[in-house]
């Protein structure tokens, strides 16, 4: 839309890097590779996992939480 | 249970690994080889993104015990690939056609199609959709996948009908 009276201005297309054009995503090839990595791939220094457990038993009263074995992996 | 010394070959390579017998095939490409292209979804052979080739066929990573895959070949998308990192054709045309939105089923997608062109030369769009049904895409860029590998399964028949020596040459125009 053009306000009345003013004749629109378009600037050249060469001018536009991207619009008017499809570029591929920047990470478009490491998709189609099977390159990109996900949550799941990486690994950093120091890095440790935490995992729910559950009790075994129901209505249970906990008396304590023997973290032991979780320590000596770090 | 006892961990068992396997050789895996993977891509034309042999990796020597300890694996539990309650292993998947998916865990060990995984976690123990580190392959990013070999992914956990859903874990119950449902998602089809853990796809691996082996002996050709495609399988799911999370339905198939390691020890099962010795002595046999698995290719993952990865092993698809020429010398200098080079895409497979079908890997081109997903990227001409965009049919990989977030990326993660693309992997099991490919190596799903490949199969089925190999099998059938050149598929109907219905018998791709077919061949698609154990690979889900969360994005459903569906069309756009079909899209990819109908203009693959095309371009291959068109080169085997050439009958040119190099199978990764474009069609001639």
């Amino acid at each position: 839309m053009t306000a009345t009276g003013q004749s629109a201005r378009t600037t050249g297309q060469s001018v536009y890097r991207v619009v008017g054009r499809s570029p591929a995503h920047h990470d478009f090839v490491d998709k189609v590779k099977g390159s990109l990595h996900y949550a799941a791939d990486w690994r950093l220094p120091g890095m440790i996992h935490a995992r729910i457990v559950r009790s075994q038993l129901p209505s249970a009263r906990i008396t304590g939480i023997d973290v032991s074995a979780a320590r000596r992996r770090r | 249970m006892k961990a068992r010394q396997i050789v895996l070959n993977v891509n034309g390579r042999d990796h020597e690994v300890s694996v539990l017998p309650s292993h998947t095939l998916l865990d060990v490409l995984h976690d123990e080889l580190g392959m990013a292209d070999v992914r956990y979804g859903c874990g119950e052979g449902v998602c089809g993104t853990c796809t691996v080739l082996l002996d050709g066929e495609p399988v799911n990573g999370c339905l198939a015990l390691a020890v099962q895959a010795a002595g046999h070949q698995v290719t993952t998308l990865r092993g698809l690939m020429g010398p200098g990192d080079a895409m497979h054709p079908l890997q081109e045309s997903f990227l001409r056609n965009g049919a990989s939105q977030c990326g993660f089923c693309t992997p099991g997608m490919i190596l799903t199609a490949l199969d089925l062109v190999r099998r059938r030369g050149r598929p109907s769009r219905d018998e791709i959709r077919y061949a698609l049904v154990g690979n889900l895409c969360r994005c459903t860029g569906y069309t756009k996948i079909l899209d990819a590998i109908e203009e693959y399964a095309g371009q291959a028949a068109s080169d085997a009908g050439h009958a040119t020596s190099d199978a990764t040459k474009q069609a001639p125009s």
